[in-house]
């Protein structure tokens, strides 16, 4: 019987389809299927098996790897995962490959049924053949074959053909190796697990954070080299907890003893915060031979706060700092901006030099310094000054702002406002440097009214009005007409006198107003009588009008000669500015700054001209007004300003700046001629035209200057007996030179001291000792050269610096004794405890000096010969005569009725102030105190100076409308300035700012320097 | 002659070793303007080596071939020891100025004077000074007892510091004292009226110059500069009036103060130049002082005790030998007895003259205008006031209210008198401009007596009797003027109008110069 092979496991399908046949064909089907599900089943065990072990070795491996190279655990990592994966997928392909063979089964079955492998095979491979055509009539063959072949599948059930007990032994085999494996690799390595989870865990190695775990690494010391800008001294910080406050861009030298023993490698794992982590190798070394525990060293420069741990790698695996130790930042602050200035606002009426005072104090240094300011709305200006630096933490400085200056490109509008304010920067190498600004201070620049312009309109027309209303009389006009042109004369007098004339839109000043109402107030009366007819009146308009006309005249003539003098300072201060200008083309160095210079005098030049035909315009238009007495022609005319100019410019263009700026100190002295010239004029026609005035103002000025050199006198003569006594003193016995050497041994004791404190820089402020030490050393160069005023002076600021230093470190040793009582510090170290000490001697040698020195003034004082005594009790009664004068130069300053006229504010002022000065003189004097009673007669002196001179301006320039006359040129200084910049005052200032400690905002940070110090 | 020549001279005849006099000499002979005699030694010196080109190029610098004089001096300087080098190199510079300065100026002669000036207004001055210089020539030759061969030359400069330029002084020395002219290096340089705001009187100057020629010849240089400043200023209007004229108002008032205040100036104190006293102040006391000092040596005999002074110095008397020769006295005794013949003459201040300062046209005042006397500092009340008055006239005046002003300027004149010279011009020249002849006369004719320099009152006195119709009477005030201020057109036409109806010769002249002045005659 012909079967055809099977349609379903594969089999041919029998040509017989009986149902024996059937049924064989279904048992052989169902054989091969059976056969190839126990094929299937065995690839899986061994799958498992090989997956197990896999895993197992690749665990190890990562462990392994992990402990000896955690830099490359990652990597390891995903190579074996990978090569875990690429054998499983090897696996299960070769697997699922023989399971799809058709002859597989019969394959297997040869090892275990050889016989019933053969006949199965022959017949699998028959019925393939059949199926593709290639036997033709084979049929019955294969028929007998199936039945053969089923009948021995009977005797071989597939169970026992194709077993699975190997593989399964296999399996459990390769897992009890694999299990035993870690076991012994756990044991042997304990901590390699752990390790290699966290890294798992976290991707890295990390040891778990327990505080519990023990610490890895002990005696963590720490050397701090800030940076260099900071100009402090590298710090050791020994034996601590590792945390540490530094200044961004400290180099850190971190150094630490292994406390797990031998180590073939250390590094540092820092982790900045919010930032991300990194490693910096350490180095490690063995301290001595005999000594087993190695120390590791690591470096850094700090940018961030972070955290850092050691990490250990030994033979036996990693170790990683359980706990991290902190790194803060200690921030530099910026600069801290004291300005100080005339007034707030100052309102000026014309640009002027002004005086500013400033101080700027930083944590580490001062960089630069600028003036800052804006016109109005303008662009931010920046004028770098050159403060005095004391210290790099500290500058100070004055600085003459020359207002003048801003009037380079055109004069500065009326009302124009100049904001302005210190700007500084620190000296911040790191990062960039930190700014802070001063407050911001304003100056108005209100515009001087310039009285000619005020006047001229209405002064002209009064002028020529009053001239025909007397050339109408002179020449016969008749009455009705006279008498008409005078009433009109009359009520515009008065107009002018109440400030209603519509003449002009500017009004007129007080001095035009003044003569308008007094002419009125003559002329008004007699316009009245000639109306009534009274007899002999009209004489008297006449007269009244030559009056007025010549008061009139009298005030335009000044009116041009104040002018004149005004152009001419305008002058000089071009003249100044050139000379500015050529001394920073001198000094210029790149070809574009002296191109901007060039131009810059060539503007300047230009003005100069300018104001130089002004001038002559101005002397001509007052031909005819001023008598040409008072109008200098002569020094005007030998003015060549033009011509020079020419030179100078010539000289310029040849490069010849030498002789450019010879020529212009030529033109400079002809202009100072010049200037002298119109004031003296100026000053001549006020005498001439205003005569009880100028003579009023000639005696007062004549009369401060009398006072003045009357208190130089009496300030010489009690300095003369102030030194003498000290002299006599010496000669006597009880010099200074005696006391010194009763205090030279305890001033080397203090020195020694100091300077023991000074070696041990660890535990001080190594820059207050040093200020400390300098006045200490100032006391004997005081002695030496007999002024014990100064000695006592250094011996008290010595004593109070150590007393600071000493009381700081006290304090600090108390904290530390407080940190141990509640457990959380070990105490005070015993190297604090004897800088303490130390602090505390040298302050008391300084006190014992100081105290010395305070016998010996006391018994200094009455070191006076009688003579000397009778000598200060003349000048304290010549003190009370000159109080008395001042006394009387006030009242007369005060007297309405007095011909002075309006003083300038400053004299009052000033003249007060010398009042004060000369009172305490001649307290002092009678004490006696002859030096301090000097010294206030000195300050008198130059008050009284101050007030002559500005008596003479104002005689020189004239009475102008304001409160004050304001020189271009004067200088605008600040109140009190002078004070306190005087010796002792000075001395004394630092002496209590000393005292005062560090400056507030200071405070926190150095306390914690003191702090970082004896850590 | 100034020390530096002095030095200068010793140091070449050091030199010249072999032959120091002729050096001295010659210096000598070119100081005392006697070139005829320097030119025999300087062509003996002209072949010798060493100082010889340097003599020469002095003698060209004396003789006005300055060109030659340059080159020759340049070339003579190296002989010199290098010590005197400064004193010939400026010697040699001062040649080099001369030349650049006269260079271009053209040359007009007279029968004994030549004179250089620059083409232009200044030619306007060469007749009036030709015809001056010849009588003064004359004059001056009676007087002193010899007529230098000329022809005598001048040089007229544009301004101050040309002058400075070409002589010894500095423009500073000039200012201060006044000095405008100088008789020097055998010529008399003047400036020209032209650089002063109102003129000076230039031809009295120009024969007070010709008289230091004279008197340097005639002495051989031997006169002290007292001595020489005296006649000078004695002799200086002998031009035009004859010897012993009175004493001018302002020396007077000058003495009267100097006497007052105790200051005069001894006359050791003149040496070595009027220019160089402190102020013109100073400089015109001097003057005065010299002046009166040579009134009392010659007081009634006229100029012949002149004639025998200089004879006596010229012949090597000292100068207490020739002063004693006329006078019978020492040189100190006759300074004694000059300043009490001085105080005993009860001269008297004139304060209204006030001191008048030359005033050069750079000090900026270019307009021809008096100075104001009314800026002075008043000295009375009442001058006060009419110095008010008087510039209430001012103001008025220019504002064309002459009736007015004449008021006031009456008003002033009404408080100080007639002929005060702060009143006189103004109130004159008001007048005239209203046409009121006589008044203007009236006004300005009596402060001319006072203030005779015044241009402005001659000229305003001259025009007043032009327009009556008296041109006689006007010539002598139009000429004066003309001496003072040759740039006024008004009196350059009004000479002009003058000569035309005297038929004078100077007409073409003055027509000439009216016409180039803008004038209209």
């Amino acid at each position: 019987m012909e079967g055809e092979p099977s349609p379903s496991g594969g089999l041919p399908a029998a040509t017989d389809v009986s149902p024996a046949a059937l049924a064989e064909v279904n048992a052989i089907a169902a054989y091969v299927r059976s056969g190839r599900d126990q094929l299937r089943s065995r690839a899986r065990l061994r799958l498992a098996a090989s997956a197990i072990r896999i895993a197992v070795c690749a665990f190890i491996a990562l462990a392994v790897a992990a402990a000896l190279a955690p830099a490359l655990h990652v990597r390891m990592c995903a190579v074996l995962a990978l090569l875990a994966i690429g054998e499983g997928v090897l696996l299960t392909w070769r697997n699922a490959r023989r399971a799809r063979d058709e002859l597989a089964v019969p394959v297997a079955l040869a090892q275990v049924a050889p016989g019933l492998a053969d006949e199965l095979r022959s017949l699998l491979e028959l019925e393939l053949a059949t199926q593709r055509g290639h036997l033709g009539k084979a049929g019955a063959f294969l028929l007998l074959l199936r039945r053969r072949v089923a009948m021995l599948l009977a005797e071989v059930p597939i169970e026992r053909g194709l077993p699975l007990d190997r593989e399964r032994r296999g399996f459990f085999i390769s897992t009890g190796i694999s299990l035993v494996g870690l076991v012994l690799v756990g044991l042997l390595a304990p901590r390699i697990y752990g390790d290699l989870l966290a890294t798992l865990r976290h991707g890295r190695l990390v040891a778990p954070t327990s505080s519990d775990a023990p610490p890895i690494v002990g005696d963590l010391e720490l050397e701090l080299r800030p940076p260099s800008y900071t100009g402090l001294p590298t710090r050791l910080l020994p034996a601590g907890s590792g945390d540490v406050r530094v200044l961004r861009g400290t180099e850190l030298v971190i150094r630490a003893r292994s406390l797990v023993g031998a180590v073939r490698k250390a590094s540092l794992r820092v982790d900045p915060d919010g930032g991300k982590s990194f490693t910096i190798p350490g180095e490690v070394t063995q301290r001595a031979a005999a000594d087993v525990t190695p120390v590791m060293k690591a470096q850094l420069t700090v940018n961030a706060p972070s955290t850092y741990r050691f990490a250990l790698s030994r033979w036996t695996g990693s170790l990683t700092e359980p706990t991290g130790h902190r790194i803060e930042l200690e921030p530099d602050l910026p600069p801290r901006v004291d300005l100080r200035v005339p007034a707030e606002p100052l309102e000026l009426q014309a640009p002027r030099p002004v005086e500013l005072a400033f101080e700027v104090e930083d944590d580490f240094g001062v960089g630069e310094v600028a003036l800052v300011y804006h016109i109005d709305k303008g662009k931010e200006q920046r004028i770098v000054l050159s403060p005095e630096r004391a210290t790099p933490r500290r500058a100070r400085g004055r600085y003459v702002w020359e207002l003048g200056e801003l009037e380079r490109t055109g004069p500065l509008p009326s009302g124009a406002k100049i904001s302005y304010l210190v700007e500084a920067q620190d000296n911040d190498a790191v990062q960039s440097p930190k700014t802070a600004r001063s407050r911001s201070f304003t100056i108005v620049v209100r515009g001087k009214a310039d009285p000619a312009a005020i006047d001229h309109a209405e002064l002209e027309a009064l002028v020529e009005e009053t001239l025909g209303a007397l050339a109408g009389r002179l020449e016969g006009v008749p009455p009705d007409r006279t008498r008409a042109a005078l009433a009109l004369l009359t009520a515009h007098y008065g107009r002018v006198a109440k400030g209603t004339s519509e003449k002009s839109d500017k009004g007129a000043t007080a001095a035009l107003r003044k003569i308008a109402a007094e002419v009125d107030a003559r002329l008004g009366p007699l316009a009245a009588d000639e109306v009534k007819g009274v007899h002999g009146v009209g004489d008297k308009i006449v007269a009244e009008l030559e009056r007025a006309v010549l008061a009139l005249d009298d005030l335009r003539g000044r009116r041009r000669l104040e002018e004149m003098a005004r152009v001419g300072e305008e002058m000089k201060r071009g003249r100044d500015q050139l000379k500015r200008l050529f001394e920073e083309l001198r000094t210029a160095t790149s070809d574009t700054q002296r191109a901007e210079l060039r131009r810059e005098i060539e503007r300047k030049l230009t003005e100069l001209e300018a104001k130089m035909a002004e001038l002559r315009r101005i002397a001509a238009q007052g031909e005819g007004q001023i008598p040409d007495e008072f109008l200098n022609k002569e020094a005007l005319g030998k003015q060549d300003v033009e011509n020079g100019v020419d030179s100078v410019r010539k000289m310029l263009e040849r490069g010849e700046l030498d002789k450019a700026m010879a020529e212009l100190d030529r033109m400079s002295k002809s202009l100072e001629q010049l200037t002298g010239a119109m004031n003296k004029d100026l000053r001549a026609f006020a005498g001439e035209r205003n005569p009880e005035q100028e003579k009023a103002m000639a005696a007062f000025e004549n009369d401060l200057a009398d006072l003045s050199r009357e208190e130089r006198e009496i300030e010489q003569a009690s300095r003369a007996i102030r030194d003498r006594a000290a002299k006599d003193a010496e000669a006597k016995g009880g010099s200074l030179k005696a006391l010194h050497d009763r205090v030279r041994g305890k001033l080397a004791e203090l020195d020694k001291r100091a300077a023991e404190q000074a070696a041990d820089g660890r535990v001080v402020d190594p820059e207050t000792l040093d200020v400390m030490r300098a006045r200490a050393r100032g006391i004997g160069r005081a002695l030496e050269s007999n002024d014990l005023d100064e000695a006592q002076s250094m011996a008290s600021m010595a004593r109070r610096l150590a007393g600071g230093l000493a009381e700081r470190l006290h304090e600090t040793e108390q904290e530390r004794e407080a940190e141990a009582q509640a457990r959380v510090g070990d105490g005070p170290s015993s190297a604090l405890k004897r800088s303490g000490r130390r602090m505390a001697e040298v302050e008391s040698i300084a006190r014992q000096i100081e105290a010395e020195l305070s016998r010996a003034d006391s018994s200094r004082t009455p070191s006076l010969s009688p003579d000397e005594k009778r000598s200060l009790d003349e000048l304290a009664k010549r003190q009370q005569s000159a109080a008395q004068r001042g006394e009387q130069l006030a009242r007369r300053m005060s007297d309405p009725s007095s011909s002075l006229g309006e003083m300038p504010q400053g004299v009052g002022k000033d003249l007060d102030g010398a009042r004060q000065q000369i009172g305490e003189s001649g307290k002092q004097l009678a004490r006696p105190a002859p030096g301090r009673g000097a010294e206030a007669a000195q300050q008198a002196a130059e008050k009284l100076e101050s007030a002559r001179k500005q008596v003479a301006s104002r005689r020189q320039r004239g009475e102008q409308d304001g409160p004050a006359n304001e020189q271009r040129d004067e200088l605008v200084r600040i109140p009190g300035a002078d004070d306190s910049a005087a010796p002792r005052a000075f001395r004394e200032e630092l002496l209590d700012a000393m005292k005062r400690g560090a400056p507030h905002r200071f405070e926190e940070q150095a306390r914690k320097f003191y702090e970082e110090l004896v850590r | 002659m100034r020390p530096a020549l002095v030095v200068l001279v010793l140091a070449i005849a050091r030199v010249a070793s072999a032959a120091p006099d002729p050096a001295i000499r010659l210096f000598d002979l070119l100081e005392s303007s006697r070139l005829d005699e320097a030119r025999t030694l300087v062509d003996a010196e002209r072949r010798k080596p060493g100082v010889g080109p340097f003599l020469v190029g002095a003698y060209d610098l004396y003789r006005g071939a300055y060109a030659e004089a340059a080159t020759g001096l340049e070339e003579g300087l190296p002989a010199l020891d290098a010590k005197y080098t400064p004193e010939a190199t400026s010697l040699r510079d001062l040649a080099k100025a001369v030349e650049k300065i006269t260079h271009g100026f053209t040359t007009h002669r007279s029968e004994h004077f030549e004179i250089k000036v620059a083409p232009g207004k200044d030619e306007l001055l060469v007749e009036p000074a030709l015809e001056t210089l010849e009588r003064a020539y004359v004059a001056l030759g009676d007087d002193l007892g010899e007529r230098p061969p000329g022809p005598i030359r001048v040089e007229i400069y544009g301004d101050i510091a040309d002058l400075a330029r070409v002589s010894t002084l500095t423009i500073s020395e000039i200012e201060t004292s006044g000095t405008i002219a100088l008789c020097k290096y055998n010529r008399l340089m003047v400036t020209s009226p032209r650089a002063l705001v109102a003129g000076y009187p230039w031809l009295d100057t120009l024969t007070h110059e010709l008289t230091h020629y004279f008197v340097s010849r005639t002495s051989r240089n031997t006169v002290p500069i007292w001595l020489h400043e005296g006649i000078a200023k004695t002799e200086e209007r002998r031009w035009r009036e004859p010897f012993g004229g009175p004493l001018p108002f302002l020396m007077e008032h000058m003495l009267a103060t100097g006497i007052h205040e105790n200051h005069l100036i001894p006359f050791a104190a003149m040496h070595p130049s009027m220019a160089k006293l402190p102020s013109q102040e100073d400089a015109g006391l001097a003057f005065a002082e010299v002046t009166t000092a040579i009134q009392y040596l010659t007081e009634g005999k006229g100029p012949a005790p002149l004639r025998k002074l200089l004879t006596s110095l010229r012949d090597g008397s000292d100068l207490n030998r020739a002063i004693a020769s006329v006078t019978g006295q020492s040189f100190a005794a006759f300074e004694r007895s000059w300043r009490t013949w001085l105080k005993a003459r009860g001269l008297k201040q004139h304060p209204e003259l006030g001191i008048p300062k030359l005033r050069f046209k750079h000090d900026g005042k270019e307009k021809d205008e008096e100075d104001d006397p009314t800026a002075k500092q008043a000295h009375s009340p009442t001058e006060a006031r009419a110095r008010g008055h008087v510039r209430v006239g001012s103001m008025l005046r220019t504002r064309g209210h002459l009736g007015a002003a004449a008021a006031e300027y009456q008003r002033a004149e009404s408080l100080l008198g007639t002929g005060h010279p702060a009143i006189a011009g103004k109130l004159g020249r008001t007048w005239l401009e209203l046409r009121q002849w006589d008044r203007a006369i009236a006004a300005a004719r009596p402060g001319i007596a006072r203030r005779p320099e015044s241009a402005g009152l001659q000229v305003t006195v001259g025009r007043a009797l032009l327009e009556k119709g008296e041109p006689g009477a006007a010539q002598p005030f139009l000429e004066g003027a003309l001496a003072v201020n040759p740039y006024d057109p008004q009196t350059r036409c009004g000479l002009a109008q003058v000569y035309r109806a005297q038929k004078d010769p100077r007409l073409a002249r003055e027509s000439n110069a009216c016409a180039q002045l803008g004038g209209a005659p």
